[in-house]
């Protein structure tokens, strides 16, 4: 090979996204895409799925940069309760925080009911018998009230050891501003039980809220077991197969680690997949320059909506995966409903129409699977209206049985006097209009004008009903991605590598305090910046506040070396509001945390390859279609591979790309840019 | 209106028995009482065996308060 | 269409053709605006949790927000609560009656553009003094399309106990704090000064007030503006039928679960711990049930007495529909709809129906909760796979106020604590361990955030062995806080059940007594981890020569009163609140064996109980 292309070869990067059904593939050659691939997701033995989607890429491992991974290994070992052997060590009095949750109930299905019952009483991740509490506690201040007893200490967890625990969490109040006693515990713990997986919550989420902190912590010391076996397994088979690259991880707010820290702390990698579409979202922003973007991905289950707003995700302070099984770390924020393609239509006895959160899954599946699928989902409706083609298999694996999908509708409309396709009609509309609901959630009751964002559609069925989604809250206008179907494995190719340091103060900002933070931001910054191999590395500075009295922490970028602390301070704090909120108060800053972070510098800006200059695409046919509850005739159906670059659109049509369908709305206008992304303008409703 | 503490340790709204059978059901319990639906007060003749109302006044809730 | 006719084709669901015929608007649209009213309720109260100032609204969620129709007989529209928010349920109901009768107050046809109308007298249709109603018009083109309506509770109404909950101290309602009949908080969009200068200067919470307050406005100004997002996309024509479809559909669920419920009549019994003589209660509900119609009458209970114990008749109606919604299997959206198969009988002068100048301020809490528990009971004799045991059954209050030493400058600080507890078992399983009374939704607030904010050491709040009642599925076990003020401190408490154990059902056995211990000056020991000095009784049975604990039965123990308020603790006390445990369900002998092995392994049931309950062998 000649030198000049060796040294070309060496900037492949490579994201691979691990999804339940699929593993995504995309492959980044400098700043262009060269290859994506689907592949199934191989359970049970994860790694061998990689492989397969990197041999179908056709990739050689010798010209790899960087392999970026997302993956719901502790995601899952977590939801099916399959994680480790675990025990808890906690502050006297406090044995039962996990049964205790937050107390209260869900909103949507147990408001006012007597007998309801926490995940964590029904499916415990740790039962009281191993949760043990030892003599030990700390004021706000610091100040001892139980001095740690030591001895005591290594008692209960010589009990948990010959109970069989295998990890261990060891979660004290106050812990995150005093962390004194849990260090020295977890100390005392790894010299006398060097085999034990030992978590301490200060290390695993070291913020205030003992629950959430406490929680998070328990649910890193349950994963941890498993994603060791699961990160050197996958490391040793990609190095085995020739990929000796460094492999690193997605975490929860979008920056990369290595391996051995997403080892030590897996509850970073809870949401890794899904984030890799936010970092995705945020590259488009920055690449098609639309500061405000509203990221909207329909899978199978749920729909996801994540919100860039000025060019930045929005930040969440945590990540909830069941009624109050949460990890307390700050995650980019995606906000998801029960609102996906197999959700199930269903009448309830007063003839009500629901649509989800139940879900049909990909087993059975919706009716049309033809899988023995009985119930009516919305897969089946779109299918039914013409949104789906009859003809083509769907996710390019499974013939569409348009019967079973007539029968299941029928069967369901003839208790309410409804044809086949008008229920299918009241289906996708109550459908859409949850996930208009979804994106409101995070716009217009913030006080943000959804009017002044474009929706970005992905995932399989994203596209499917943007511009229905779109419409009905007066957005103006919709993206679809070239990579739409694989838009998770392309945003991880956005993400960057970064070191965080946090100190906690909980104190309201004085002109005094302000400038102490400013200079202790500042010291972070340069130990941070100091360390080998960050010669290139910029330094971020966060501040985790809130107004005083409030008791919800809103983070906001501050530049430490500003001359008057407070007054940016309040400044920046009051604009972070703002965007969150819509709104300002005149109250004292009450700063909960400190976060400086030391951020790779080098660009990680991605494109899709440059499309061919050719002859505008012609039709591949047509087909009748109900948009919008209205009935279209002879809709053209477009290829996605044909289409030229600066072609112009006029709906209602469909086009359709190897990984989803789009369906443009009467009207709307779509152009095809030089990447392939579809532009669409939609007609003033 | 101000009013003092009754002096019964219980109290039990008053019943007025109604010289008639249910239409509904034929059951002599028709009693003249007050009770509060979604709407506010009612004066209701009602049957207590099967809740049929055979007549209803609704009554503007009493001056309370003050007013 | 005999009257029977027309009830039963109530209960029936519609067909596509009956939506269109009847209503004017397709199936479609009547789905995606049935949805969309319950969604904008939602996003009225979230706009409330992010902005308020008060954590009683912000993590608490002790408000209601929601919407309601406008007048429309043809409709049978009478500004009938359409959408309800999920905050607390003990006001979904309230609504109906406290904003409907200040629009009439106020008269409808005053309302302009931009108006808020705020009130707070409990005597007319509401809660008590703290809780603080207002409503907003909303108009179309000029016409009325309803109204957005909140009820919040203030941390602070003024008068002369700090929260407002002043048991034994509120003889009347003049006690009580400010009392508003309807007037303006905002005219034509502005904010009227002076009404916001009653809170800012007749509360102890100014700050708090004049940002809260217009937190409730922008909040309802969400409801107004999404209301009429959708009349423009629909059409006022079509938004109304919705609406009427919406409340048909409500009231048709509420009656299709009726007819579930065997037809009968059913007693419960149960009685408040004391009266303000410290003498208990006595309590009773009968429910009449035919076909798809509901009758709750609380005759029979006892008179209401000074200094708070007794409750509106408002909030007695909002409980019975509370109770009956608990107590059914699937949930209905709240809605008038909904309350229109019920009737609830009040008597006058009773505990359940306060008569002016009765005090209802601290009485709203526990009759509230004990009549909502008394539909419960009476309805679970109906139908085994109904019913459920008994609940720890109160809103329970404990509350420190005083001069916070440990700052340069000390400043006053002011704590209100709800401490929660355990479910009664069901058919379906054992109850909850933890969790708020059907009433409120409460968001445990952190210990670590309460210990920077308040002199107060939360030392202890953990389950306790033995507390459970027993039953094929047993309550939840009683849960324990311990806590320790570091500056004197006056406090307000209210507990119930420290007088009865609470109830099991269908041979589930009771669980566990309520208590408050004061073990004097003991935070010493407790670091020392010494034992602690020995417990007074501060709620709860004593004995009278020494304070002791002792057992109810015993001919000595006197009760001492468990709900008071101006009670003082010292710097150093340490004070030990257990709720009750809850009552089980079904006969405990016939309790999985692995289940009773997993409550003696987890120490919720001790090996000699577990024998003596449930006849478990665990050699
Ligand atoms: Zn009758």
């Amino acid at each position: 090979m000649a030198r000049e292309e060796r040294e070309r070869a060496l900037t492949l990067r490579i994201g691979i996204d691990t999804g339940g059904t699929f593993t995504d593939l995309v492959v980044a050659e400098g700043d262009r895409v060269r290859a994506a691939v689907k592949s199934l997701t191989t359970h049970g033995d994860l790694p061998s799925g990689t492989l397969n989607a990197l041999g179908k890429a056709s990739i050689d491992g010798e010209d790899v940069e960087r392999v970026v991974h997302g993956t719901t290994v502790a995601l899952n070992a977590i939801l099916t309760r399959r994680g480790a052997q675990v025990g808890l060590v906690t502050t006297m009095g406090y044995r039962d925080l996990l049964d205790m949750g937050r107390a209260w109930r869900p909103w949507e299905d147990a408001l006012i009911d007597p007998r309801w019952r926490r995940p964590h009483e029904l499916r415990p991740i740790i039962e009281r018998h191993r949760r043990r509490t030892v003599p030990e506690r700390v004021r706000a201040d610091g100040g001892t009230v139980v001095a740690l007893d030591e001895a005591h200490l290594l008692a209960e967890v010589a009990g948990l050891v010959g109970d069989g625990c295998e990890s261990v969490a060891i979660c004290f109040l106050h812990s995150y501003k005093h962390p004194g006693n849990e260090e020295r515990a977890a100390a005392l713990v790894r010299e006398r039980f060097p085999q034990l997986s030992v978590s301490t919550s200060a290390d695993i989420a070291p913020y205030p809220r003992e629950y959430n902190r406490f929680c998070t912590c328990v649910l890193n010391a349950y994963a941890q077991p498993l994603m060791d076996t699961y990160t050197s397994e996958l490391e040793n088979r990609l190095q085995g197969s020739g990929y000796a690259a460094p492999l690193m991880f997605m975490t929860n707010d979008g920056g990369l680690v290595a391996p051995e820290q997403a080892t030590a702390r897996p509850v970073t990698t809870l949401n890794s997949g899904p984030v890799g579409g936010v970092m995705g979202a945020e590259m488009y922003s920055r690449r098609l320059q639309i500061p405000n973007l509203v990221g909207f991905d329909m899978g199978g289950t749920s729909t996801d909506v994540a919100v860039i707003a000025d060019g930045r995700a929005s930040i969440k302070r945590e990540l909830e995966l069941e009624h109050d099984l949460i990890a307390g770390i700050p995650v980019l924020e995606i906000y998801s409903i029960g609102a996906g393609g197999g959700s199930i239509a269903s009448l309830d006895a007063a003839g009500g129409l629901n649509v989800g959160p139940e879900s049909a899954g990909s087993d059975p599946g919706p009716a049309c699977y033809g899988r023995g699928g009985t119930s009516a989902t919305v897969t089946d409706a779109f299918l039914l209206l013409g949104m789906l083609d009859p003809e083509v298999e769907l996710g390019g694996e499974i013939p569409p049985d348009v019967d079973a999908a007539e029968r299941v509708y029928a069967a369901l409309g003839d208790q309410l006097g409804a044809t086949p396709v008008d229920l299918a009609i009241a289906v996708t509309e109550v459908a859409i209009h949850n996930m208009a609901e979804a994106v409101r959630q995070l716009t217009v009751y913030r006080g943000a004008d959804p009017r002044e964002f474009a929706l970005l559609a992905y995932g399989a069925a994203g596209p499917l009903v943007a511009t229905q989604v779109a419409r009905s809250l007066r957005m103006p206008r919709v993206i679809i991605p070239a990579l739409a179907g694989v838009f998770s494995a392309f945003g991880l190719l956005g993400a960057r590598v970064f070191e965080e340091e946090v100190t906690p103060v909980m104190a309201a900002a004085t002109e005094e305090l302000a400038a102490e933070l400013f200079a202790r931001l500042r010291q972070s910054g340069a130990r941070l910046g100091e360390a080998p191999g960050r010669e290139d590395a910029h330094l971020e500075f966060r501040i985790d506040a809130m107004y005083a009295g409030q008791r919800s922490e809103l983070e906001a970028l501050v530049n430490p070396s500003h001359p008057q602390p407070l007054a940016h301070l309040r400044a920046v704090f009051d604009e972070a509001h703002r965007r969150q909120f819509g709104y300002t108060l005149a109250a004292d800053i009450y700063v909960s945390t400190l976060r400086t972070r030391a951020v790779e510098s080098a660009a990680r800006e991605v494109l899709p390859p440059e499309l061919e200059t050719r002859d505008e695409g012609k039709p591949k046919g047509e087909r009748d279609i109900v948009i919008g509850g209205e009935r279209h005739q002879d809709v053209p159906v477009y290829d996605w591979a044909a289409l030229a670059p600066g072609q112009r659109l006029v709906g209602p049509l469909v086009v359709e790309a190897p990984s989803y369908t789009a369906v443009i709305g009467d009207g709307d206008v779509a152009e095809v840019n030089s990447v392939g992304d579809l532009v669409v303008d939609l007609r003033e409703a | 209106m101000l009013f003092p503490q009754p002096t019964d340790l219980t109290i039990d709204e008053p019943l007025e028995p109604v010289d008639a059978a249910c239409p509904e059901c034929g059951n002599e319990a028709v009693f003249k009482y007050r009770l509060v639906d979604y709407r506010g007060w009612l004066r209701v003749t009602k049957c207590r065996a099967c809740l049929n109302v055979l007549d209803r006044v609704r009554i503007e809730p009493p001056a309370q308060g003050g007013a | 269409m005999s009257v029977r006719q027309e009830k039963e084709s109530s209960t029936s669901a519609l067909s596509a053709q009956e939506v269109e015929s009847r209503y004017g608007i397709d199936l479609t649209v009547a789905e995606v605006l049935r949805h969309a009213l319950r969604y904008i309720s939602l996003q009225m109260q979230l706009k409330i949790n992010a902005a308020a100032l008060s954590p009683l609204l912000s993590e608490m969620n002790d408000f209601g927000i929601g919407l309601l129709g406008p007048r429309d007989e043809a409709r049978d529209l009478d500004f009938d609560a359409i959408a309800m928010s999920t905050g607390a349920p003990a006001h979904f109901v309230i609504n109906q009656y406290y904003a409907r009768m200040a629009i009439e107050h106020w008269g409808a046809e005053r309302f302009e553009p931009g108006d808020v109308v705020i009130y707070n007298d409990p005597y007319r249709g509401g809660s008590h003094v703290n809780d603080v109603g207002a409503v907003m018009p909303i108009f179309h083109e000029g016409r009325l399309m309803g109204f957005a309506a909140s009820i919040t509770h203030w941390l602070d109404i003024g008068g002369p106990v700090p929260t407002g909950f002043g048991p034994g101290l509120q003889r009347d309602v003049y006690a009580e704090g400010i009392r508003l009949s309807p007037r303006l908080l905002y005219k034509r969009g502005e904010l009227v000064r002076e009404t916001v200068e009653l809170f800012t200067e007749q509360t102890r919470i100014a700050d708090i007030s004049s940002n809260d307050l217009q937190v409730v406005k922008a909040a309802l100004q969400v409801g107004a503006d999404m209301v009429g997002h959708y009349v423009d996309r629909y059409g006022p024509d079509a938004y109304l039928s919705a609406v009427e479809y919406t409340l048909d559909y409500s009231e048709r669920a509420v009656r299709r679960a009726l007819l579930e419920i065997p037809d009968g009549t059913y007693h419960a019994e149960d009685h408040l711990d004391n009266d303000s003589e410290g003498d208990p209660m006595l309590l009773r509900c009968t429910v009449r049930k035919f076909g798809s119609e509901i009758e709750i009458d609380f005759s029979g209970s006892a008179r209401e007495d000074w200094n708070g114990y007794a409750c509106q008749w408002s909030d007695t109606v909002s409980a019975a529909h509370l109770g009956l919604q608990a107590i059914l299997l699937e949930s209905v959206p709240p809605n008038a709809g909904a309350y229109r198969p019920v009737h609830v009988v009040a008597p006058a002068g009773s505990c359940f129906h306060a008569l002016p100048p009765m005090s209802t301020n601290s009485g709203h809490l526990f009759f509230l909760v004990k009549s909502t528990t008394l539909v419960k009971m009476a309805i679970s004799q109906a139908d085994p796979k109904l019913a459920v045991g008994e609940n720890y059954d109160d809103i329970c209050i404990l509350s420190f106020a005083g001069i916070d030493t440990r700052l340069k400058h000390p400043i006053p600080f002011v704590y209100i604590r709800f401490p929660l507890g355990p479910f009664g078992g069901s058919a379906l399983g054992d109850g909850c361990c933890y969790m708020p009374i059907e009433e409120g939704n409460a968001v445990e607030t952190s210990i670590e955030f309460e210990e920077e904010a308040q002199p107060l050491l939360f030392l202890e709040r953990e389950f306790v062995t033995d507390t459970a009642g027993a039953g094929m599925h047993r309550g939840g076990p009683a849960t324990r806080v311990v806590i320790a003020p570091l500056v004197d401190s006056e406090s307000t408490y209210q507990l119930e059940q420290c007088r009865f154990p609470t109830k099991g059902a269908f041979g589930g056995g009771g669980g566990s007594m309520a208590s408050i211990l004061l073990h004097k000056g003991s935070l010493a020991r407790w670091s020392g981890l010494e034992e602690l000095a020995e417990p007074e009784v501060v709620a709860g049975f004593a004995d009278p020569d020494d304070g002791a604990p002792i057992d109810p039965d015993d001919a000595r123990a006197v009760f001492r009163i468990s709900k008071l308020a101006g009670v003082h603790f010292k710097a150093g006390d340490v004070i030990a609140l257990q709720v009750a445990g809850a009552g089980g369900y079904g006969d405990p002998r016939e309790r999985d064996p692995e289940a009773v092995r997993r409550d003696v392994r987890n120490e919720i049931v001790s090996p000699a109980e577990a024998e003596r309950l449930y006849g478990a062998d665990l050699g």
